[in-house]
């Protein structure tokens, strides 16, 4: 079942109030995400990414195409009370303690006095400011700010978060909790989109990623599919000698990055076998063969330096 | 609920911003020096001199105090201070970062600007009753006249700040801008004043 469903979403901006000049935010974007998905949306600065999410959630509006969240339009203001959002650069009011911004914004998404009392507590603990809770904001860091931000996504335990730069600020031991509160919530069946720069992270915990650069949409796929290269395969094997690397090297399009270790473009199911034949008629066993993974960051970078 | 939560959040704001206490701290000086200012003797020469014009009650020379102190100047001095030191609210709200967060909660827009306006409101409704209503008691309690149509004034003053707080409202929303939206207001105000 699919939580979120983006139809052909088109964004303009004008550059001025009077310009008639046009910025392209968004062009003819399309994708779905499911439930209990990590969804990691990734692009350089000003591919659309804000834009796009501020859409989702009704802040601003496409200019063509739609949008829908839990089979209802994004306008639809009701479907806010399933959704929890942690903006970028978010700002809470300075003279207010943590208690307090989880209180307000609670009691905004529709939470009554009781439940608060007890959901406060439990989402500043989980979030690990529990000790900071009656201390006003204005001495929190940038890490317990993005901490507080998360809870306040989560407060009205939503079935969908938007989290725009979640770890944003925050030290290595913070972004692993960060990131284990989030694989906690998918295993609560909760749908994250997750807006990030700090690609190694989205790698390590988004199922999907959409790429966006320019306002378009580049690729859509599971971390696996994205990261995986299509013809290029790494070899382990044991100790390979002169000759036989020679001919690997000359026959095969193959490049040695070890002793017992090469990789090799195959661009059919034969040309692999054929290697593997090479290697089996002289004797070397073979340890693996695999699909070589490119990380994420690599595929991001060469995606959009490919598209620029 | 949420129109009281927006409403809690500006007092909130109102006193963290000193807003309320530069208020309640200006207010108590007028009316310090109105306590000091009507003596006894002051209310008898009035009415000396009103009698010697021609005006010989009582009621007419408490109503010419109170209507001297609620004239013209007076009250646009009073709305400017009460339009500079709550036209912050608007503009602070529509901040990036504060903003989207309110319109992402289940909340429409109208209410938020509704929120925020009432709160504008109750905060100047509570300073005239403040003031204006301190000042009638004072004068009601020195002269021994009770004229309780006066207190009319808090209403219509507060509804003249009503009206131009939804300019400020309104020219904060297009703007952005607390300063030119005070300016916008306070150019508004004058009109009013000389009409």
């Amino acid at each position: 079942m699919n939580v979120i469903e983006i139809n052909s979403v088109t964004k303009h901006f004008s550059q001025g109030r009077f310009s008639k000049d046009k910025i392209k935010a968004l062009e003819n974007v399309s994708f779905n995400v499911g439930q209990g998905e990590i969804f990691g949306l990734l692009g350089p600065n000003g591919a659309g990414k804000t834009t796009l999410v501020k859409i989702l959630i009704g802040i601003t509006f496409a200019t063509k195409g739609n949008a829908r969240i839990f089979d209802k339009n994004v306008t639809d203001t009701h479907i806010k009370k399933r959704i929890g959002y942690l903006p970028e650069n978010h700002r809470y009011p300075y003279y207010y303690t943590g208690e307090q911004v989880i209180d307000y914004f609670g009691r905004l998404s529709g939470l009554k006095k009781n439940d608060l009392d007890k959901l406060t507590y439990k989402y500043l603990k989980i979030t690990g400011i529990d000790q900071w809770g009656t201390t006003k904001i204005k001495k929190y860091s940038k890490g317990m700010m993005q901490r507080l931000g998360l809870a306040q996504a989560m407060i009205n335990n939503p079935d969908l978060i938007f989290l725009d730069e979640p770890t944003d600020g925050v030290d290595p031991i913070g972004r692993k909790e960060i990131r284990d509160v989030l694989l906690d919530l998918k295993s609560q069946g909760k749908t994250i989109f997750l807006n990030s720069h700090l690609l190694s992270e989205v790698e390590l915990i988004c199922d999907r990623v959409a790429i966006l650069n320019k306002g378009n949409l580049l690729k859509v796929g599971s971390v696996d599919d994205i990261t995986t290269t299509e013809n290029i395969y790494v070899f382990i094997t044991s100790d390979l000698n002169d000759e036989i690397s020679s001919k690997i090297l000359n026959e095969h399009k193959s490049t040695l990055t070890g002793k017992n270790e090469f990789r090799c473009t195959a661009n059919t199911i034969e040309e692999l076998n054929s290697v593997i034949d090479v290697l089996r008629k002289s004797g070397v066993l073979i340890h693996s063969v695999s699909k070589e993974k490119n990380s994420l960051e690599d595929m991001f970078i060469n995606l959009i330096e490919q598209k620029n | 609920m949420v129109l009281f939560t927006f409403i809690r959040g500006v007092f909130k704001e109102a006193l963290a911003k000193k807003i309320l206490l530069t208020i309640i701290g200006f207010f108590s000086l007028l009316i310090i020096l109105l306590v000091v200012g009507i003596t006894n003797s002051y209310v008898e020469g009035m009415q000396a001199m009103l009698e010697a014009g021609g005006q010989n009650t009582l009621s007419q020379a408490v109503n010419s105090l109170l209507s001297g102190m609620t004239s013209k100047i007076p009250m646009f001095m009073l709305i400017t201070l009460m339009i500079i030191l709550t036209s912050s609210f608007i503009p602070d709200m529509l901040k990036k970062g504060h903003i989207d967060l309110l319109l992402s909660k289940p909340i429409s827009r109208t209410k938020i600007i509704v929120g925020h306006f009432l709160a504008g409101i109750i905060i100047v409704l509570l300073s005239f009753i403040l003031l204006l209503g301190i000042i009638w008691l004072i004068i009601s309690m020195k002269t021994g006249y009770w004229n309780f149509e006066f207190l009319k004034v808090i209403l219509i003053f507060t509804l003249i700040y009503a009206v131009l707080y939804s300019s400020v409202i309104f020219f904060g929303l297009v703007t952005r801008s607390t300063i030119l939206s005070i300016i916008i207001n306070l150019f508004n105000l004058f009109k009013i004043k000389i009409s």
